[in-house]
């Protein structure tokens, strides 16, 4: 459009196509920041929430989920419903910082990770009707969904054996917070931006007389509310934003092995903060034939670890005592996720065990929907439902 | 013993050629397949925007599943029918 067109179209004389659509772009990009902002202030919100209500009784609290395989089974379940992991795994921050145990926290992460394959299976679902299409993209929406799954095989039961994660995370923690020149100290002007609309926020409630244990449900499911609102918004906008940088990153790593692969897809999640927009990005490209299944597969296990950053960015929202648990559940978040890719991915008989498992149901899936269905409703609902029943039964 | 030693060299050429024209078709086939790749990631916006049909991929995966469900209920019922 010429600047003559643009006078027509209502945009200011001598503007150019090119100044309109960086003035576009500048704005989005504001609201990014801004919305980055608010993602800071809803943790710290959920923080500050849940240490009001709960207290010293966290724990007793969330003893529910005491039991492992319940963690894992709430986190998968939450991340199914909403679709979001960075929304799990940041709730799961701000309630750490309220003073969530972290031993609890762990299996719930994990779960989220399971959780969030659940949305490019159903972006698959788009290809239905093609047949030997839909076998290909099926399979590589579910390849995600297994080698998850088998992570937490895996590191579940280690996990509860020896705490190594907890242990990594408290080292890392440690290190990060208190190692001199690697400190995140400096990341503490994130802090003293946050606290000032939470403590309003405070006065607001306690000068309508709520006492503590309201102003602290208040603060959760505001919070709540918030991260989701944010993270929506924030998808949608990075995804318009760095559509062209996706692009530039994915050319660069064809025909560039797994490892480009596992890069790449780490780097396009990190710029669209959203692994179900990575995974489900690749679902199309496998069903058209283009790319195999072994191709994409390096690129959904870079979106595991890509993801991580939304837990990093959120525990720098925290101050106070529990910071350090926060940062420490992240960076068991990020631990778990690049150990899974190092050990199964690396190790020749576990990296084929997700591509068989995937191959032979999308097999299945082909020939009859049923098996679909009966793969949702019972590995992300049925499943997790049954295995909560029997463990409170049995008393786990 | 000549004879057969040049036998056994124009085999070996003939074997190499055939490697070296193998090779060649494979970077072909390489370069074709990373050529579809490309034009494949170019169409991104386009995938982009499908990833918020999943209300729809629902909706038409609901379908084929109760027809899918019909079809085998009536198969059976039908099965049933002939045996008695």
């Amino acid at each position: 459009m010429s600047s003559e067109a643009n006078v027509q179209a209502g945009a200011p004389a001598g503007v150019s196509d090119e100044q309109q659509v960086g003035g576009g772009q500048l704005l989005q990009w504001l609201a990014v920041i801004g919305l980055i902002y608010l993602l800071l202030v809803a943790v710290a919100m959920i923080g500050t929430g849940f240490k009001a209500a709960a207290g010293d009784q966290a724990r007793e609290l969330f003893a529910f989920a005491s039991n492992p395989l319940t963690g894992v089974i709430v986190g998968t379940v939450a991340t199914a419903l909403i679709q979001s992991s960075s929304t799990v795994t940041s709730i799961i921050v701000g309630l750490v910082a309220g003073g969530l145990p972290v031993a609890i926290a762990i299996p719930m992460i994990m779960g989220a990770n399971m959780g969030t394959t659940i949305t490019n299976t159903i972006v698959s679902l788009g290809h239905v009707r093609q047949g030997e299409e839909f076998r290909r993209a099926f399979s590589a929406a579910t390849v995600h969904d297994f080698f998850n799954l088998f992570s937490i095989f895996i590191f579940l039961p280690l996990e509860i054996m020896f705490g190594f994660l907890q242990r990594i995370g408290e080292y890392l923690a440690s290190f990060l917070l208190g190692g001199g020149s690697m400190s995140v100290g400096g990341l503490n002007f994130i802090k003293p931006l946050v606290k000032p609309p939470v403590n309003a926020l405070k006065d607001v409630f306690h000068g309508i007389g709520a006492n503590d244990m309201v102003m602290g449900i208040a603060f959760i499911v505001l919070g709540i509310a918030l991260i989701f609102v944010v993270i929506t918004y924030i998808g949608k906008l990075l995804k318009r934003l760095m559509v062209g940088r996706a692009k530039a990153i994915l050319h660069g790593a064809v025909g560039r092995g797994p490892v480009a692969g596992i890069f790449s897809g780490t780097a396009i999640t990190v710029l669209v903060q959203s692994s179900s927009t990575t995974t489900s990005l690749v679902v199309p490209l496998a069903g058209s034939g283009v790319f195999s299944l072994r191709q994409i597969y390096p690129f959904t296990l870079g979106a595991n670890i890509g993801t991580c950053i939304t837990a990093l960015l959120a525990a720098t929202a925290v101050d106070g005592g529990n910071a350090i648990f926060a940062l420490q559940i992240a960076l068991v978040h990020f631990s778990y996720n690049v150990i899974g890719v190092v050990v199964i991915y690396g190790l020749p008989f576990t990296r084929n065990l997700p591509i068989y498992a995937a191959e032979r149901l999308a097999g299945l899936a082909m020939k009859n929907k049923l098996y679909v269905a009966a793969y949702i409703g019972i590995v992300f609902f049925i499943l997790p439902f049954v295995l909560i029943g029997v463990s409170q039964m049995m008393g786990w | 013993m000549s004879e057969f030693k040049s036998r056994r060299e124009a085999l070996e050429e003939k074997i190499s050629d055939l490697e070296q024209t193998l090779a060649g078709l494979r970077n072909q086939l390489k370069a074709e397949s990373e050529r579809e790749q490309h034009e494949a990631i170019d169409r991104l916006e386009v995938y982009l925007g499908d990833l918020d049909n999943k209300h729809a991929n629902l909706q038409d995966f609901w379908k084929i599943l109760r027809d899918e469900i019909k079809e085998l209920f009536s198969s059976r019922s039908d099965t049933t029918g002939k045996d008695t």
